[in-house]
């Protein structure tokens, strides 16, 4: 066999994905079936019935779908929008535009929820969620769509030109980059539907008369199972439903990768001339701005408001000696680093090989459905999986659950899949003969593992880890149910800011936003220095 | 004596076919083009001498060395058989310039390092006449340039075979005459027996070397350009070269 498989280290690779899947993935997940159906250790439909039969619990179903879709088609209008500016028109400073339209990526959705609730305290309903969301979300539709768009061959765009001016080439090119837009509207649904912080710190901040009537999600139904007595079991069933209609969306998004056309080498690819916007360029501009506006700077000048003196964020960082313990946040933030840093790097590494081998493999279709299921269950239900599982009587997993170990495996099991489908990506776009001239060459199929295809992928490796440390600095759901989770930043501005709002929950916020952006903004600048793609 | 033999070799893809019971001689030295219209078979019967596909039956036998056996389930790994391959799309390594991917198709192809290595080096980029661009990525080659370079790491590893898919494909005019010159200049000087695929008629006759015809992944006739025109085998090398 020609395959890299007969190298000793991928084989190793592969192996070790594979027992990290099934500590990771496999055994959470399959800890919440176990508690669904057996609830007290045998077959009942008991703990289903209790969180699946009333008709309140499929009214919250169907209003978290509805926050879903109406998040999905704001972000997606905005997005598109955005990315087809950036991509196809004469837009002065283009490379500016873009990095501010990737920007709000840095803020997570509860932060943006704490923003605006200062700026606009009626903030209520499922048109504050959609609003919270779609901000958050919306550069994940720029990202991906204005790749796609920047990929469409110019005389592509001339055809349809020649046929029916510009209005026909911005069809086809809504065609041509459906597939990845498709990807990026499917994914906002997914984190908006799975999340349950933002609508709970929403409804939270009404009053006790307006919480009665204030719009809850299925994932806080979740929740609530558990602190409303610690019912596992039933936390467990109650979460089946959503997993299943993420999954669902999240198997459209396996088949829509598979289907994006790639510029490859040698295919003559051309860039099509850009679009002048002429007089419409103010207009452009003043969108482009207002959604700025609303999704990165008036959030950043509320936290800084908030904040008042450079005092609480000394505090925060823990450099001003008449700090309370409670307002030191420095141990937080380097606890939610240590732990994101090491959920990445545990994600990248056991995705690498197995990302490889289905990339590089005919019906592998199995594999993607099987790696992307993490992300069908909502942070909350992971934290149910893991809880299970690892606070069984095996004594094995008392340092385990005891410690950050936990956690970290919980972080790189629910986040694997961005690490494997980034990997895979990245696989996709070399050609599998750099890998067999390398074969001829002479090379053993470890030395071009390590020399030829890692160097290939590094963008697809450094993306992936980004991309998981992104998701896991964000990470509140899950560690509200190990206790380890506490100690992270997320989880104590959550914690303050339910207690009220403090020129220190300004300052942790603002340098929370700050370690998120740090390594995005490094990569943003030395990825400009790009490995050369023939 | 034959330098390479290919028996009843068959590979298939699904239900498809792509080799159906292919046989072919080459002798020591020489430079056969592989000819044929697209879909017959070509590069895959390259990769399966290369060792980068498995055929299910049939046999390679390169220099005596059985390289594949499909009865016998023997299959040598592609980095053990000596093999040099000019790949259509070059496969060059974008993180690598000229220098560096000689140095690794040296280190682990012949087993050479340090100064000899270094020396092989300059000795292989002015055979290909690429001395100016040894410290060039390929990204920052022309497509000449890079083709050359394909060629050089193709003979760093010095091959008994030498395998060039489409090597001339998406050059210009000009281009493709330099480079089939110095291919050629490469044959003399090396000896190496060399497959050359091509779906040109012109390229696969220069010289009045021998060209094998292929279609639905079987030799339908082999010889050179005279012996085509005199004895075509079928109505369809007749109508495949032009001569009716």
């Amino acid at each position: 066999m020609s395959s890299l498989a007969r190298s000793p280290l991928y084989a190793l690779l592969l192996a070790a994905g594979a027992v990290f899947f099934a500590a990771g993935v496999l055994a959470p997940l399959g800890s919440i079936v176990v508690q669904a159906l057996f609830p007290h250790g045998s077959f009942s439909t008991s703990a289903l019935e209790a969180a699946l039969g009333t008709a309140r619990v499929w009214e919250l179903l169907g209003r978290t779908v509805l926050l879903g879709a109406v998040t999905s088609a704001i972000a997606g209008l905005v997005g598109v929008a955005y990315a087809w500016l950036l991509a196809r028109t004469d837009l002065p400073l283009r490379e500016l535009w873009r990095a501010l339209g990737l920007a709000p990526i840095v803020i997570p959705p509860l932060l943006l929820s704490i923003a605006w609730s200062g700026w606009m305290p009626w903030l209520e309903g499922l048109w504050a969620n959609a609003f919270v969301f779609s901000l958050a979300y919306t550069p994940i539709v720029i990202l991906l769509a204005s790749r796609a768009f920047e990929q469409i061959d110019g005389e592509r765009l001339d055809a349809a030109r020649l046929l029916g001016g510009e209005r026909a080439a911005l069809r086809i090119s809504l065609g041509l980059a459906w597939p990845q837009i498709a990807i990026a509207l499917l994914l906002v649904f997914v984190f908006t539907t799975s999340d349950f912080a933002v609508p709970d710190y929403i409804a939270a901040m009404q009053s006790v008369e307006r919480q009665q009537l204030s719009f809850n999600v299925y994932a806080g139904e979740i929740f609530a199972w558990i602190k409303l007595g610690t019912r596992y079991a039933e936390g467990a069933a109650a979460s089946l439903p959503l997993a299943a209609i993420i999954f669902l969306a999240l198997a459209l998004v396996v088949r829509q990768l598979r289907r994006i056309e790639v510029a490859t080498v040698g295919s003559g690819f051309r860039g099509g001339p850009p679009v002048r916007l002429g007089a419409w360029l103010p207009v452009a501009l003043l969108g482009m701005l207002a959604y700025l506006a609303l999704a990165f700077f008036l959030p950043i000048v509320r936290f800084v408001s908030e904040m008042q003196h450079v005092n609480p964020l000394l505090r925060a960082m823990g450099l001003f000696p008449d700090g309370s313990p409670d307002q030191n946040l420095a141990p937080a933030f380097l606890q939610s680093l240590k732990l994101s840093a090491s959920g990445a790097t545990v994600a990248v590494l056991a995705s690498l090989a197995f990302a490889h081998f289905a990339a590089r493999r005919r019906k592998t279709l199995w594999l993607d459905l099987l790696w992307i299921t993490p992300l069908a269950f909502p942070g909350i239900a992971y934290g149910i999986g893991m809880v299970g599982f690892y606070s069984t009587h095996v004594e094995l997993f008392r340092p385990i659950r005891n410690g950050s170990a936990a956690l970290i495996i919980n972080l790189a099991g629910h986040f694997l899949p961005f690490a494997y489908f980034a990997i895979q990506g990245a696989v996709r776009r070399t050609e599998r003969e750099q890998e067999e001239a390398a074969l001829v060459c002479g090379a053993s199929p470890t030395a071009v593992f390590t020399h030829i295809s890692i160097p290939l992928l590094a963008r697809g490796l450094v993306a992936g880890w980004l991309l998981c440390f992104l998701f896991a600095m964000r990470e509140i759901d899950s560690f509200a149910l190990l206790s380890y989770g506490e100690s992270t930043i997320m989880r104590r501005i959550y914690e303050f800011i339910h207690r009220g709002r403090s020129p220190e929950i300004a300052a942790g916020c603002l340098v929370l936003i700050f370690f998120i952006a740090v390594p995005l903004a490094l990569h943003a600048l030395l990825g400009k220095k790009k490995v050369e793609v023939l | 004596m034959s330098a390479l033999e290919i028996e009843a070799l068959r590979l298939a893809e699904g239900r498809t076919a792509i080799l159906d019971g292919l046989d072919l001689r080459v002798a020591p030295r020489e430079y056969l083009a592989i000819l044929g219209p697209s879909g017959c078979g070509k590069t895959t019967l390259l990769r399966a001498i290369a060792g980068l596909v498995r055929p299910s039956e049939g046999r390679i036998v390169l220099d005596g060395e059985v390289l594949c056996d499909g009865q016998r389930g023997t299959h040598l790994p592609p980095e053990r058989r000596a093999v040099g391959f000019v790949f259509q799309h070059q496969a060059l390594w974008p993180h690598l310039d000229a220098r560096a991917t000689l140095r690794f198709a040296l280190r682990h192809g012949a087993r050479l390092r340090g100064r000899a290595a270094e020396q092989r080096i300059d000795e292989l980029l002015a055979d290909v006449q690429l001395a100016h661009c040894a410290a060039k990525a390929p990204g920052q080659m022309s497509g000449g340039e890079r083709q050359r370079l394909s060629i050089a790491r193709a003979l760093a590893r010095a091959p008994r075979i030498l395998l060039l898919d489409e090597p001339l494909g998406p050059l210009d005019a000009n281009l493709r005459r330099d480079l089939e010159e110095l291919l050629h200049a490469l044959h003399q000087k090396l000896g190496l027996v060399t497959l050359h695929v091509t779906h040109d008629r012109d390229e696969a006759f220069h010289g009045n070397g021998r060209a094998a015809i292929l279609r639905a992944g079987r030799v339908l006739q082999v010889g050179t350009r005279a012996e085509f025109l005199a004895h075509p085998a079928d109505p369809f090398v007749s109508s495949f070269l032009g001569t009716t």
